[in-house]
């Protein structure tokens, strides 16, 4: 097998709120204020292969967009380390990133072809004299006319702005684009045209994907391989169609019953009780003991351990 | 099942400087006793705007130009505001998406429950504690006597959500409308608040209208679906039927673009274009741009509503049941 396009290797991340100047202050006279740590991300091990596409599923809270920019390279790890080898000798501009929203990710006071066509002027790809020519040949790969060019973000619409976005992230020749909940905020039928925008690019450009999402019918529906996150940790990682055919954690099993499907006839919401704990002060053991119906005092004590079960890895005492 | 809420004709205007937006245009259905009817579409439809028309809380720019909206045989439409304070909270309920904006921040949970008791029945205070405790134990909040004391901040997503829900359903109101309110919310906590609703709608016999972009939220819950498209109910029928064979185009273009709807790695069907604009003369059928089944007739001659075995749709060239879907 050939090398992963990117390992990350137990990696965790704390954000800690530093201490206010009265509980300094405080602690300087003999009190015992600690900071507020946040662990966003517990010891997580992932690879992506060239060319794959893994979906990161978990509700708010659970780490997915901390782990992106990670991956990204738009934030550091706190400890363990990402490895990122693409083939191309520009490592920075390799790994890209499309943002939920594209009217926050976009300068509002630039135009299009400044917007696209800028980074890869700074990067020296290509001159300023061609630019145009070189975004319009980005604008028509994402499916938008070349008059778009001298338009400002605000005269487009959603799904035309998640568009730009896209243009935007390929015009440095990436390798990897990490999707942070890119479809999010679109309409259904807006969704689809963005989707199979995503897929076609994967074919023609062979880009590979990370791609993040709380909508588990769009990481079905797109990725190769599915990570499924539950406070900090995966959970199970594995190939999408075993994990959605046959989910072996009991959180995985949850989300994918909790999963509105089209179906006819009254469904019963079966539920799972309780709500995700804080990242603050997150569960001793493993940390979905306290939601799980399967749950009992090991589970509180001892973290699982991640193992092999066909091909998915799974991280669950029980599993 | 007699019908509880029955509206006719119903149109709702905003003035702009452009011109008059039609966000609702002559829309009608009937909801019966313990009847829910998921109102599907997408951002523009007007889905939202029908829910707030129903509740009175259209303002200025916008003003409900034609229609009738009937409740229990009582005409709403054009109700004084003094008469519609009687009747918000006690007949008639909304949810909002967010629950941070319905909820006061700076109020205690339990001051924001005891005003909305207080506004429609007279008890005494300690009475209106204990059925604020009553109301939140029963929208499934742990610990609901400590939880009164508690600001919205306080309380998670799900819980304010949940807060909100119990303070629709303090008066046991006839109606329910739920506007899109479980969009933001995780789908393990959006499984447990469609639950309450489903027990609620069984339960209790509350009327509910859920507005929702999302299809799959409400398959499992209406029975009844509505599919609105710039400011009109193009299809309206049983759940069962519509998402089994929708006669609409528009309808099956939302079914076929869902990805769950889809094989991975196949392409998904798209609906091409945009949602139109409402400013101008509806000229045809307005989903005629992006219909693929449009013919000449459709660019010219707006649909009429259409009524077959209890099903509606406006659409000249609608799907029969035997195509596929």
């Amino acid at each position: 097998m050939s090398e992963p396009l990117v390992v990350v290797d137990h990696v965790s991340r704390q954000f800690a709120k530093p201490l206010g100047w009265a509980e300094a202050l405080a602690n300087r006279l003999g009190s015992d204020h600690q900071p507020v740590v946040v662990h966003a991300l517990d010891d997580v091990t992932l690879t992506i292969a060239h060319g794959e596409v893994l979906g990161i599923v978990g509700e708010s809270g659970c780490g997915k967009s901390t782990l992106g920019r990670i991956v990204a390279g738009l934030l550091p790890a706190s400890t363990g380390a990402v490895r990122f080898a693409p083939s191309g000798s520009n490592a920075k501009l390799a790994r890209q990133m499309i943002f939920q929203d594209p009217s926050a990710s976009l300068n509002p006071r630039l135009r299009v072809v400044d917007q696209v066509g800028e980074a890869a002027v700074a990067h020296g790809l290509v001159k300023v004299a061609e630019m145009r020519d070189y975004v319009a040949v980005l604008l028509a790969q994402v499916g938008l006319d070349a008059s778009a060019m001298s338009r400002f973000p605000h005269q487009f619409s959603g799904g035309q702005r998640a568009r730009i976005g896209i243009a935007r992230a390929l015009a440095v020749k990436p390798e990897l684009l990490v999707c942070d909940e890119s479809v999010a905020a679109l309409d259904v039928s807006i969704q689809a045209q963005v989707l199979n925008l995503f897929a076609e690019l994967r074919a023609s450009l062979g880009l590979t994907y990370m791609f993040i999402s709380h909508d588990l019918g769009v990481v079905q529906y797109l990725s190769t391989r599915v990570a499924v996150m539950y406070l900090g940790r995966v959970v199970e990682i594995g190939p999408t169609a075993s994990i959605f055919a046959a989910p072996k954690h009991p959180y995985t099993q949850a989300l994918l019953e909790a999963m509105p499907r089209i179906r006819t006839g009254q469904q019963s919401f079966a539920v799972i009780k309780g709500e995700v704990a804080s990242p603050v002060n997150p569960p001793s053991g493993c940390h979905f003991h306290p939601r799980c119906p399967r749950a009992d005092a090991r589970c509180a004590s001892v973290a699982p351990v991640a193992v092999l079960r066909g091909e998915v890895l799974v991280a669950c005492h029980y599993a | 099942m007699s019908a509880l809420l029955e509206v006719k004709g119903l149109k709702t205007y905003f003035a702009t400087k452009y011109g008059e937006v039609r966000a609702v245009d002559d829309v009608s259905f009937a909801v019966g006793e313990g009847e829910v009817l998921g109102m599907v579409g997408e951002s523009g439809s007007g889905k939202s705007v029908t829910g707030c028309s129903l509740m009175g809380l259209v303002d200025a720019p916008g003003r409900i130009v034609a229609g009738s909206v009937k409740l229990l045989g009582r005409e709403l439409v054009g109700l004084a505001e003094r008469d519609w304070r009687a009747l918000r909270g006690r007949d008639i309920a909304i949810i909002f998406q967010d629950p941070m904006l319905t909820l006061n921040p700076v109020l205690r949970i339990d001051t924001q429950i005891i005003e909305a008791i207080k506004a429609h029945a007279d008890v005494s205070k300690a009475r209106a504690r204990e059925w604020a405790a009553e109301a939140l134990a029963g929208v499934g909040i742990p610990s609901p006597e400590e939880r009164l004391t508690a600001y919205p901040h306080q309380f998670s997503g799900g819980m304010r959500q949940r807060v909100a829900i119990a303070i629709a359903l303090l008066h046991n109101p006839k109606l329910l409308i739920a506007d899109e309110p479980t969009t933001a919310l995780d789908v393990t906590i959006q499984g447990q608040i469609l639950a309450q609703v489903q027990t609620l709608a069984t339960k209790m016999k509350t009327a509910v209208i859920w507005v929702t972009h999302d299809l799959s939220v409400v398959s499992g819950l209406a029975h009844r679906i509505a599919v609105m498209y710039a400011g009109r109910i193009v299809e309206e029928g049983r759940t069962s039927d519509v998402l089994a064979h929708p006669a609409h185009p528009y309808t099956r273009g939302l079914l076929r673009s869902l990805p769950s709807q889809n094989k991975p790695g196949e392409t998904l069907t798209q609906i091409p274009g945009a949602p139109p604009r409402l400013l101008n003369e509806r000229v045809g059928c307005s989903f005629a741009a992006r219909c693929d089944r449009a013919q000449a007739l459709c660019a010219e001659v707006d649909p009429v509503k259409t009524i077959v075995a209890e099903r509606a749709f406006r659409c000249h060239f609608a799907l029969r049941p035997e195509s596929p879907a």
